[in-house]
């Protein structure tokens, strides 16, 4: 096995660099490389993040749940006699109703920033997916946040923000009283990289 | 060879230039979501309550009738224990003596929903009879009431307080309507009809 400290023709294992053993040829292309590393850099400045994270915050319909308000049915039928008493006849037959909902496009951030051209990715964490009633216990009724998913981050010129999307699917099935659900304490942390 | 290194040597130097993480910032967030859900009723119903009440008959039976007094002309016979409307006997059945009965019409209805108590009202209003085309016949009705099927039916009422349990079919509060039905000015075999009317709201 060779020295690393070997100077042969091929890749310099230290640096990565290109060594073809000649330095009078080798010092020609160093000179064309530290000028183009010097335009490149200056374009990819350091940035320091901003992020504000928005109340999301949105009102559901009956209609989002799937259902109108009257379910008719067919025919009932049943028989009795004069005597009366308890009639048994054809069963409801229930819709389910949708207790899965996900909300798109919703704004979750903003950055501010004069640079158009940057790399902005986020992901979500959950941090206290629960969201009750103030003053109802989460045994009662309760709205959970499910998931968290971005979408699109854009960015508008005028405003010089970027601003981050994502869509957010709620389980109903343990919510048994309308008003509004909110939670308690931090409900989702925002994590942004920007390049 | 070496030019190849070179272009080579350039591509890694721009790609590392391009890709140079140290540049990179982040930045953390934080959101608290509010969602707000309507008050939400789903009343489950049938558009026709179909019915039907098993023929009756009977045959009573009366001890005698005498006539003692045969002219051996054209009479009119008046024997004793002739048939009056104060001898005929009373109908086995209580509804064909003109008593109301009840029948318990089970799970004509459910509700489910989200209310801000998560409670919710159900009354039933209905005609004071049903009546039959095109003639005078009629049977009665009183006592309607709703009732959430399996419970008491000292809790039954026009109108009664019962749970919304959420939206979910397996949540639904399934329900009964109870109603009197009265025969006394009932005179005609065939369909009758009447609208009854169930109304669910949140509470």
């Amino acid at each position: 096995m060779k020295p690393l400290a070997t100077r042969s023709p091929g890749v310099d294992q230290r640096s990565g660099t290109v060594n073809d053993g000649n330095r009078s040829t080798c010092f020609p292309t160093l000179l064309l490389i530290i000028p183009l590393l010097l335009i490149c850099s200056p374009a990819r400045s350091a940035v320091a993040a901003t992020i504000t994270g928005k109340a999301v915050t949105f009102t559901l319909t009956s209609a989002d749940m799937g259902l109108t308000s009257a379910q008719s049915h067919a025919n009932w039928s049943g028989s009795s006699t004069f005597d009366g008493g308890d009639v048994s006849g054809t069963s409801l037959s229930l819709a389910e109703g949708t207790t899965t909902l996900t909300k798109t496009n919703l704004l979750f951030f903003t950055y501010s920033d004069n640079n158009a051209n940057r790399k902005v990715t986020a992901t979500y964490t959950l941090t206290n997916p629960t969201l009750v009633i103030s003053g109802v216990p989460s045994t009662t009724t309760k709205v959970t946040i499910t998931s968290v998913t971005s979408t699109s981050v854009s960015y508008s010129s005028s405003t010089r923000l970027y601003s981050g999307y994502a869509s957010m699917t709620l389980d109903l099935s343990n919510a048994t009283r309308s008003g509004t659900y909110k939670t308690t304490g931090t409900t989702i942390t925002i994590n942004v990289t920007i390049i | 060879m070496n030019r190849k290194l070179r272009f080579f040597a350039l591509s890694a130097a721009l790609l590392a230039a391009v890709t140079q993480p140290a540049y990179a910032a982040t930045g953390t967030g934080y959101s608290v979501v509010t969602v707000t859900l309507p008050d939400v009723i789903i009343l489950d119903y049938f558009t026709s309550i179909n019915l039907g009440l098993a023929g009756h008959a009977e045959v009573h039976r009366q001890n005698s009738y005498a006539q003692s007094n045969i002219s051996g002309s054209d009479q009119s016979i008046d024997g004793t224990g002739e048939l009056t409307t104060g001898t005929l006997s009373d109908a086995s059945l209580a509804a064909l003596r003109g008593t109301d009965i009840t029948l318990n019409l089970r799970n004509v209805w459910a509700i489910r929903g989200l209310s801000p108590t998560g409670k919710a009202t159900v009354s039933v209003s209905g005609p004071l009879s049903l009546t039959k085309a095109s003639t005078t016949s009629t049977i009665g009705i009183s006592k309607l009431k709703v009732l959430v099927d399996g419970a008491s039916t000292s809790s039954a009422a026009a109108s009664i307080t019962t749970n919304l349990n959420g939206i979910q079919k397996t949540d639904a509060t399934m329900g009964d309507v109870l109603i009197d039905l009265n025969f006394a000015n009932t005179s005609a075999a065939g369909d009758y009809s009447g609208a009854i009317t169930i109304t669910a709201i949140t509470m």
